[in-house]
């Protein structure tokens, strides 16, 4: 089972703050995005694939695809008919998803993490501003509570140093 | 009118536009700049560059334009080559002012994939070691020659 040494929330996905700073940060061979409609528009795939360093491997994966491949805890992985076959135990990724539901619904799912770093929220309807480029609506909000009371570390940090930068949800002031 | 997109991260395609209007005094009308701003996403980036793009009387149906981005693989390229889906139109990520002053320039007697390469080719002619470039002048095989 491959092992995330980053899940970031960011809705521009691979972008200069990923490929510049986070992937130097965090070394890992391979970018796991995951979003049902990003995974089903094959343009779109085709210009994140384009816009991967050449030394990183991308899966752009759904939902279901990604708590398969991103394992279930002890039972068996549920994989999709056709997936890739699974990599190397040691096999770092790093997990880019747009938004906490995708998050959650990956945990509740069986997929494992520590923590969470989130990055980039753009505004949307009914959210406010409550870190950097952080948006969140109330519904956003309590969805990053509810995967804090998961024992998921969920911290606010748009590039990766300094390390002590990272701003914990619940320290933020909401 | 052919338009010409700059597509940058903050501020930097309107001062390149404005930079550029220094040397060469008035821009072709089709110029103009397209803000990656902190609160944009993918969604929002693409629907801005569509607004750039196509005529306002008619949505979708792009005139030929070429897109200048600034780093490739960045938000504002990805956006920008999102927004070739059910469009045509030419992009080239790494612009600098040499590349804008030299497409600005032949602009008018140019199409938008003739401008595509030139600008290609003026960026990559731009960066010089200048003072690599003074040494080899100093060389004796330079000197009195």
């Amino acid at each position: 089972m491959p092992t995330v040494v980053l899940a970031r929330v960011d809705d521009r996905l691979i972008h200069g703050q990923v490929v510049i700073k986070w992937l130097r940060a965090v070394p890992c061979r391979e970018i796991v995005i995951c979003d049902d409609q990003v995974s089903a528009d094959p343009f779109l795939r085709r210009v994140l694939t384009l816009a991967k360093p050449p030394s990183i491997q991308l899966r752009i994966l759904s939902i279901a695809e990604a708590v398969g491949y991103l394992g279930a805890g002890d039972g068996a992985p549920a994989r999709p008919s056709g997936a890739a076959p699974l990599p190397a135990e040691d096999l770092k990724v790093m997990l880019l998803v747009k938004s906490p539901a995708t998050v959650r619904a990956l945990l509740d799912g069986g997929v494992h993490l520590d923590s969470l770093n989130v990055g980039g929220m753009a505004p949307s309807p009914g959210s406010r501003r409550i870190y950097k480029s952080v948006s969140a609506t109330p519904e956003q909000l309590e969805i990053l509570q509810g995967i804090r009371e998961l024992g998921v570390l969920v911290r606010f940090q748009t590039v990766p140093e300094p390390e002590e930068s990272a701003v914990p949800l619940e320290s933020l002031r909401l | 009118m052919n338009r010409l997109i700059v597509v940058t991260h903050g501020r930097l395609g309107e001062a390149l536009l404005d930079s550029a209007r220094l040397i060469l005094g008035e821009l072709p009308d089709g110029a103009r700049d397209v803000c990656l701003c902190p609160e944009d996403n993918l969604d929002s980036m693409r629907a801005k560059i569509a607004a750039a793009l196509d005529p306002v009387e008619e949505p979708g149906h792009a005139v030929p334009a070429l897109a200048l981005v600034d780093l490739f693989g960045g938000t504002a390229c990805n956006a920008t080559a999102w927004a070739l889906e059910g469009r045509d139109f030419q992009i080239v990520a790494g612009v600098n002012l040499p590349m804008l002053l030299e497409v600005l320039m032949q602009w008018g007697r140019l199409s938008v994939e003739q401008a595509s390469r030139v600008a290609v080719e003026a960026g990559l002619r731009s960066v010089v070691d200048v003072r690599a470039a003074l040494s080899r002048l100093d060389t004796p095989a330079a000197v009195g020659s």
